[in-house]
């Protein structure tokens, strides 16, 4: 039986989110927030391995209390426990203390024969974290994976690398990182929203995983956000006008004039 | 597990560039971008500027990074290092690091640059800014004088962060390819020492089973194009994005896009441009249905001209651009290949 670990994020709903026109920053309050894409595929990745070769799945996510949304969408999809790491102390981690945070999490949890991450989390995007648990854990971390079976307590892995596609074995324990070119997410059952509901969540706090206020969040991140500036580089934004047939033709003339077109 | 050493930070000196080859036959122009970028800043420090290479048969790649300006160059050659590798490349770095002690160390953000920083950010527990877009050195009455300041996107609003690592060192950082401009220094001869490649296979925990087969990576040349017409979301569909290549291909131009296209297979990422994508620098950039989020625009800024095909009037990217044409993407581009196909008939 494999025991399983995904991590998940909540990141804000982009398309959804509103900007506030004077400041141009993202207004929080409005956002919806959805599980990180990438992070849905490493959900459905373990699932077929759980089909496959039987399991048990734990959904993990460091956030705020209201991350626990994800987890209970984890659960709609079948995922078995979900853990919900939070702290206020934890707010405003970089990606190493994150991933530092996440990996003693694990450790806390438990042993596990399998971590999957999404590569990359699009509010962030640093696509750090799962690298970063891979050297907490001194474990491979395998990406662009086509195909993958689980043998006598090794992976063995059809995957792109570089500009090689490659047949290889790894001992379990393993990382794997997923997005949607790896697989494609299916549609929750109906019949396991129940379990949205019902399943319990665990909370584990920075009193669980160890260490001290001033390891983690702003003051624990080695990197510092000094400054947030404006980017904008005008232009002469002329306008061109008329029916679509005229601004065609003006069009043409300025790419002529440009000496981008030469007839 | 690893633990927070108060270093001392002094210690660390010099800017290091990872020099990363390309399908073992080139060195990647990424790096010698960043080589010639951490020039500057080396002269700005008054330190020295470091070249780490890894390869196989890597004496013949000396030449070429020689011309970039290094004071020095640090390489390794062994029929093992042939590719990137993740289990052997970070080994050799961390060793490196741990002896000399690199105040900077840039990579370029390609897939071997992302996973080898992160890692080494990890062991030595220090700060990684990803996905660069400007690199200079700062004095701050606050943090010190000398560090490195990385600015990159803001993940929201048309906004630039500026980051710092002032407290751990090295102080990391990847660039995309395309970022900066390379340039040679003449009369430069950088002293160059071999060190001898130390890893115990033993050590190896991915093993391989079958020969790799050569995969061929779709290759498109968005840095080098000269007119790049870029789709968005306002095409709406993937038949309508087709149109593009129609276009690209009487013009003698590029198909570029923005994620969306990207997120919905309208075309490969190998033609995305923006933050995770590419940086271009053609003479005419037309966005069709794009809206011009920074993640797009910061990449796209060094272009000669801008145009910006779009229903919205006030869509971010009319403002950086020169020419605004309000109209339905997909109708103005079918009239515009009908337009110069006429043309070039005549
Ligand atoms: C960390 C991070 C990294 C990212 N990296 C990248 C990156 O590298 N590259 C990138 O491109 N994006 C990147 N993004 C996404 C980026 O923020 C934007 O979401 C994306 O660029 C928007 O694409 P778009 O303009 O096609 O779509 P939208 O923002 O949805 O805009 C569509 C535009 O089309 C117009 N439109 C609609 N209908 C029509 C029509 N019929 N005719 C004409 N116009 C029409 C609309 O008015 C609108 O302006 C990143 C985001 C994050 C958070
Ligand atoms: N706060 C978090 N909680 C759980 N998983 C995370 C968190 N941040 C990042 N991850 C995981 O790491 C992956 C890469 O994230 P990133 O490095 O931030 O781009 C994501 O797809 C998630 O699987």
């Amino acid at each position: 039986m494999l025991k399983i670990i995904v991590c998940i994020k909540q990141v804000p709903h982009t398309d959804k989110a509103s900007i506030d026109p004077k400041k141009g920053t993202l207004i929080r309050d409005s956002v919806e927030r959805m599980i990180n894409p990438d992070d849905l595929n490493a959900i459905e990745m373990a699932l077929t391995l759980r089909e496959r070769f039987g399991g048990e799945i734990t959904c993990i996510t460091m956030g705020p209390p209201h991350a626990e949304d994800i987890l209970r969408e984890a659960f709609a999809y079948g995922v078995d426990r979900g853990v919900l790491i939070s702290d206020p102390c934890f707010a405003g981690s970089d990606s190493l203390i994150t991933s530092m945070v996440l990996s003693r999490a694990i450790v806390k949890l438990g042993t596990f024969n399998i971590i999957i991450t999404g590569v990359e989390a699009i509010d962030g995007n640093t696509g750090s974290v799962g690298y970063q648990i891979s050297e907490f854990f001194k474990l491979p971390l395998i990406t662009k994976i086509h195909k993958i079976d689980i043998l006598d307590g090794s992976a063995v892995i059809e995957r792109l690398y570089g500009h090689e596609y490659q047949q290889i074995r790894v001992d379990l324990p393993v990382l794997l990182s997923v997005n949607k070119e790896t697989n494609r997410v299916r549609i929750p059952a109906l019949a396991a929203i129940n379990a949205y509901f019902d399943n319990p969540i665990v909370t584990l706090t920075m009193a669980d995983i160890g260490g001290s206020e001033k390891e983690f969040g702003i003051k624990g991140s080695p990197t510092i956000v000094i400054n947030y500036e404006s980017f904008l580089q005008k232009r002469g934004q002329e306008r061109i006008s008329g029916s679509t047939q005229e601004k065609v033709e003006t069009f043409v003339k300025k790419l002529k004039k440009h000496n981008i077109l030469r007839y | 597990m690893p633990h927070r050493i108060r270093q001392d930070i002094r210690q660390y000196k010099g800017v290091w560039v990872f020099i990363e080859i390309q399908d073992h036959v080139c060195v990647l122009d990424g790096a010698l971008e960043i080589l010639s970028k951490g020039r500057e800043l080396a002269d700005r420090l008054g330190e020295k500027l470091l070249a780490v290479m890894l390869g196989l048969d890597a004496e013949q790649y000396l030449p070429v990074v020689s011309r970039y300006g290094p004071d020095e160059i640090i390489y390794f050659s062994h029929p093992s290092l042939k590719h990137y590798n993740s289990e052997i490349f970070p080994e050799i770095l961390a060793d490196l690091i741990e002896r000399e002690k690199p105040s900077i160390f840039l990579f370029p953000s390609t897939e071997a640059g992302s996973d080898c920083a992160p890692r080494l950010a990890m062991r030595f527990f220090t700060g990684l800014t990803a996905h660069c877009i400007d690199l200079e050195i700062a004095d701050s009455e606050e943090y010190g004088n000398g560090i490195l300041s990385m600015k990159r996107p803001a993940f929201s609003g048309n906004m630039l962060a500026t980051i710092i690592c002032p407290y751990t060192r090295p102080q990391m950082a990847t660039v995309q390819p395309g970022v900066f401009s390379k340039r040679e220094i003449s009369g430069s001869s950088p002293v160059v020492m071999r060190r001898e490649y130390a890893y115990d296979p033993d050590k190896m925990r991915i093993v391989s089973l079958n020969p790799p087969l050569r995969w061929n990576k779709p290759h498109v040349q968005l840095e080098e194009a000269e007119i790049i017409f870029a789709g968005g979301r306002g095409l709406s569909s993937r038949v309508k994005f087709d149109r593009l290549f129609e276009l690209a291909e009487i013009m003698k131009g590029e198909v570029g896009a923005t994620r969306v296209p990207v997120f919905n297979s309208w075309c490969g990422k190998e033609r995305m441009i923006g933050q995770t994508g590419k940086t271009i620098k053609p003479k005419l950039y037309v966005g069709f249905g794009v809206s011009g989020q920074i993640q797009h625009t910061a990449s796209i800024v060094d272009s000669d001209v801008i145009v910006s095909v779009n229903i919205d009037q006030n869509a971010p990217l009319n403002e950086i651009s020169d020419y605004v044409i309000v109209e339905d993407a997909s109708v103005f581009l079918g009239k515009l290949i009908e337009r110069i196909k006429r043309d070039i008939v005549c």
